[in-house]
C-alpha cells in the first residue's frame, strides 16, 4: 500500500511538471510540447506501477471509487495521448488540455481515501469489465475530441500572433480530428451503455431502470448525437461546432463527477467517496 | 412532387425534425433526472408554489404521455429517415476527377490501377474504357442505416417490453417452495398486455448461504435450487448475485435476505406440542437489518413481539448480531398476557424459555430468502437492437467508404475521390495516389 502511494505521488509530481511546461508554452509563446509529452510518458510509468500494485493488493481491477476510478480514468487518457500524438505528432498540443484536467483528476483521486473495498458479488462478471473498459476508452476519445475542438477556437483566436500558434494543424485537419475522436468516443459510450445495460439484466433482471447516473449517461449520449448530426447533416463546422463540443464534454463529465454529489444512484457507492 | 404526400415525407425525413426530436428527448430526460429523483430541496418549494408541475409528471417522467410521445415521434422520424437513406444508398457515389496529374494515359492508367490494388481498392476497368474506379469498404454506406435501424429494433423491443414483461419478488424459506400465484409475491410489475399465465413454476429453496463483510455487509448469497413447470422438475442449480437462472423465458435472481424462519415448539399443559413457524421479515435497511415479528402463541391470549438476532452477541456496546449468518441464533421475545409481562429475554437455540405452564424451544432456524422472477420475451429484440446499433456505429467510424476515380481526359490522367466521412484524409490520399503516379514519392 505504501509503495503504490509513493508511486502515485511521484506520478502526481511529473505529471504537475508536465502540466506547467504546457502552460508555459501556452502562456509564453514557446514549443516546449516536446518536454510536456515526454515528461507525461515519464509520469506513467510509476503511474503503472501504482496502479500494478493496487490492482495485485485489491484483487480487481482500478474501478472501485474515486481513487481508484480517477486514477485509472487518467492513466488511459495519457495513454491514448500519447499513442495519438505519436500517430499524428501535430496533436502534441492537445497536451495544453489533456494534461491540466488529468492533473486535476488524479489530485482529486489523491485526496479521496484509498480504502480498499471488496468487490461486491455483483460486479463479478465480464460485462463489468466490458462496460467499463469502454468507459475509460470512451471518456479519454471525448476529451482528446475537445482539446481539439478547443484549439479550433485557440487557432481562430489567436492565429495571426505567430509563434507557436502557427504549430497548430489546419482548422479543417481538426475539424476533422475533433469529429473523428468524438465519433469514435460516441461509438464507445454506445458500447459501454450497452455493456452496462447487460450487466444490470444479469444482476438485477432490468436492463434500464432511469437510475441517474444511467440517464445522464443517455443525455450525454444524445447531446454527442446532436453533434454529429449538426456536423454530417447541417453542415456545422468550426468555432460554434467546437463550443458545442466543450458544452457536451461538459454534459458527460457531470455524469462521471456531479451525478454522485446530488443524486443518490446504483453506481454511487462505486463511483465517489 | 408539390403533393402534400411528398410534402409530409419530407417532413417526416427530414434532420430537421430528427434534431429538434433529440433535442427535446433529451430536454426530457434532463427534467427526468433533475424532478424524479426528487432529491433536490428546492423541488419541493417549486411544486408548492406551481402544482401546475406536479399535474404535467414532472416526478414521474419516464411514464409521462408527453415523454412517450416524443419517443413514438422519434421512432417514426428514424425510421422514415431510415427508408430514405437505404434510396440514397442504392444510387451510385458520384466522383468527379478534378485533379490534375500531369502522367499521360495509357501509362499512367495501367501504373494507377497498380497503385489501387496496392491500396486495397477493388479495381473495375471497362475494356477499352477511359475510367478506372477504384471502391473500399462501399459496405460501410449501409453503416448509418444499419446503426438508425437498431436504434428502431431497441426503442421497439422496449415498448414491447413495457407491455408484455411481468417482473415479481417472492420469498421462499429453505425447504421450503414458492407457487407462482399473484397474491404469493412481495410485489409484481405487469406490462399492460402481459397474459395472465400465473402456475407456470414452482421454486423449491434447498440450501442458502451468505457471506458478510467486516462491516457486516452481506456481500454475496448463494442458493440452490429446483425449478419445477408442470408439477416436474426441469432445471437444478445455484442462483448468485451474479448469476441468474434461466428456464424459458422465465429468468430467476437472487434478490435479497428477506429474513430468518425459526420452527418453534411450544409444549403446553398435558405435554401438548404444537409446532409454529415464525416468519421474521426485515423491517430494517443495509447494514442495519432487523427481523421482526408479532403474533399469538397458537392455543393461547399470549401476545408476542420478537426480535430474531441469527448471530446473537451478549455484549452491550456491540451490535446485537455479528454477522447474518446463521451461527449463534436468538430470538429477543416479550410475551404479555392477562394484563402484564409473562416473559421478557432471549429464547436461544440451547434453552428453552417457560413462563405460566408453557414451554417454548428453538429446535432449527432456516434463511428466508427472495428471489426475483423476471419473464420478458422482448429482451432479444432489445439486445439485437443493441448489437445492431453498436455494429452501425463501428461500421461508420471504422469502416470508411471511399471511392477513387483515375480518367483520361484529353489524353491525361486526372483523379479523384469520394468518401462519406474524413474528407481531408480522403483528399490526402488522393494526393498521396497523385504523387506516386508522378514518381515523386
Amino acid at each position: 500500500m505504501r509503495y503504490e502511494i509513493v508511486f502515485h505521488w511521484i506520478a502526481v509530481a511529473v505529471y504537475a511538471i508536465s502540466t506547467l511546461v504546457f502552460v508555459y508554452s501556452l502562456t509564453f509563446h514557446k514549443d516546449r510540447f516536446r518536454l510536456g509529452v515526454i515528461l507525461a510518458a515519464a509520469g506513467l510509468v510509476p503511474h503503472t506501477l501504482a496502479l500494478g500494485i493496487r490492482w495485485i493488493i485489491t484483487g480487481h481491477g482500478p474501478y472501485l471509487r474515486v481513487y481508484e476510478v480517477y486514477s485509472s480514468d487518467v492513466w488511459v487518457a495519457i495513454l491514448v495521448y500519447l499513442l495519438v500524438q505519436k500517430w499524428k505528432p501535430g496533436l502534441r498540443v492537445i497536451g495544453v488540455v489533456v494534461m491540466p484536467v488529468a492533473l486535476l483528476l488524479i489530485g482529486l483521486a489523491m485526496m479521496a481515501s484509498p480504502e480498499i473495498r471488496e468487490l461486491p458479488e455483483t460486479f463479478r462478471t465480464y460485462w463489468l469489465m466490458v462496460h467499463i473498459f469502454f468507459a475509460k476508452f470512451a471518456y479519454s476519445s471525448l476529451l482528446l475530441g475537445t482539446g481539439c475542438s478547443i484549439l479550433i477556437l485557440v487557432k481562430k483566436r489567436y492565429e495571426t500572433r505567430g509563434g507557436w500558434y502557427k504549430k497548430i494543424p489546419a482548422l479543417d485537419i481538426l475539424d476533422e480530428l475533433a469529429y473523428s475522436f468524438t465519433g469514435f468516443g460516441f461509438l464507445m459510450l454506445a458500447v459501454m451503455i450497452v455493456a452496462g445495460s447487460i450487466w444490470a439484466n444479469n444482476a438485477w433482471g432490468s436492463y434500464w431502470s432511469w437510475d441517474p447516473v444511467e440517464t445522464w449517461s443517455l443525455i450525454s449520449w444524445l447531446v454527442y448525437g446532436i453533434y454529429l448530426h449538426l456536423r454530417r447533416t447541417r453542415g456545422w463546422r468550426g468555432a460554434r461546432l467546437a463550443w458545442l463540443s466543450v458544452f457536451s464534454f461538459g454534459v458527460l463529465a457531470f455524469a462521471l463527477f456531479g451525478i454522485g454529489i446530488f443524486y443518490f444512484s446504483t453506481h454511487s457507492p462505486y463511483i465517489s467517496g | 412532387m408539390n403533393s402534400f404526400g411528398s410534402r409530409l415525407w419530407r417532413f417526416v425525413t427530414s434532420t430537421r425534425l430528427a434534431l429538434f426530436l433529440i433535442v427535446l428527448l433529451t430536454a426530457g430526460s434532463l427534467l427526468g433526472v433533475i424532478f424524479e429523483s426528487n432529491k433536490l430541496p428546492v423541488i419541493p418549494q417549486l411544486i408548492a408554489v406551481f402544482p401546475l408541475l406536479e399535474n404535467i409528471g414532472l416526478l414521474n417522467v419516464f411514464t409521462t404521455w408527453w415523454y412517450m410521445a416524443i419517443v413514438v415521434l422519434l421512432l417514426l422520424n428514424t425510421a422514415a429517415c431510415t427508408v430514405a437513406q437505404v434510396t440514397r444508398i442504392r444510387k451510385p457515389a458520384a466522383v468527379n476527377p478534378d485533379y490534375d496529374t500531369g502522367v499521360s494515359w495509357p501509362d499512367g492508367a495501367r501504373k494507377a490501377k497498380e497503385i489501387l490494388k496496392r491500396k486495397r481498392y477493388r479495381v473495375e476497368m471497362p475494356d477499352n474504357g477511359n475510367r478506372i474506379t477504384g471502391e473500399k469498404h462501399m459496405f460501410g454506406r449501409w453503416a448509418s442505416v444499419i446503426m438508425h435501424l437498431g436504434l428502431v429494433i431497441v426503442v421497439l423491443g422496449a415498448f414491447l417490453s413495457l407491455a408484455t414483461k411481468m417482473s415479481g419478488e417472492f420469498p421462499v424459506y429453505v425447504g421450503g417452495t414458492f407457487r407462482d400465484v399473484h397474491k404469493g409475491y412481495i410485489k409484481i410489475d405487469e406490462g399492460s398486455l402481459f397474459f395472465e399465465r400465473h402456475g407456470a413454476f414452482e421454486l423449491e429453496l434447498k440450501r442458502f448461504s451468505l457471506a458478510t463483510d467486516k462491516n457486516r455487509r452481506v456481500k454475496s448469497m448463494e442458493s440452490y435450487v429446483t425449478i419445477y413447470t408442470n408439477g416436474k422438475p426441469v432445471k437444478t442449480g445455484t442462483i448468485t448475485m451474479s448469476r441468474p437462472m434461466a428456464v424459458g423465458s422465465l429468468t430467476f435472481y437472487q434478490y435479497s435476505l428477506f429474513g430468518y424462519t425459526p420452527s418453534l415448539l411450544l409444549t403446553g399443559p398435558g405435554n401438548q406440542k404444537t409446532p409454529l413457524l415464525l416468519l421474521m421479515e426485515n423491517r430494517g435497511f443495509a447494514p442495519n437489518f432487523r427481523f421482526t415479528s408479532n403474533f399469538i402463541l397458537p392455543g393461547t391470549d399470549f401476545k408476542v413481539s420478537a426480535e430474531f438476532f441469527p448471530d446473537y452477541n451478549e455484549n452491550p456496546r456491540s451490535p446485537k448480531t455479528r454477522s447474518w449468518d446463521i451461527k449463534t441464533p436468538a430470538l429477543k421475545m416479550n410475551v404479555s398476557g392477562n394484563g402484564r409481562t409473562l416473559f421478557a429475554g432471549y429464547l436461544t437455540g440451547n434453552e428453552s424459555v417457560s413462563f405460566e405452564g408453557y414451554n417454548l424451544s428453538m429446535p432449527r432456524v432456516v434463511y428466508w430468502a427472495a428471489f426475483k422472477v423476471v419473464n420478458d420475451s422482448s429482451l432479444i429484440m432489445v439486445y439485437t437492437g443493441f448489437w445492431t446499433v453498436v455494429a452501425g456505429l463501428g461500421l461508420l467510424y471504422l469502416y470508411v467508404p471511399k471511392k477513387v476515380i483515375i480518367a483520361e481526359v484529353d489524353g491525361k490522367v486526372k483523379a479523384g475521390g469520394w468518401t462519406q466521412r474524413y474528407r481531408i484524409s480522403m483528399w490526402e490520399e488522393v494526393r498521396e495516389i497523385i504523387a506516386e503516379l508522378e514518381n515523386k514519392h
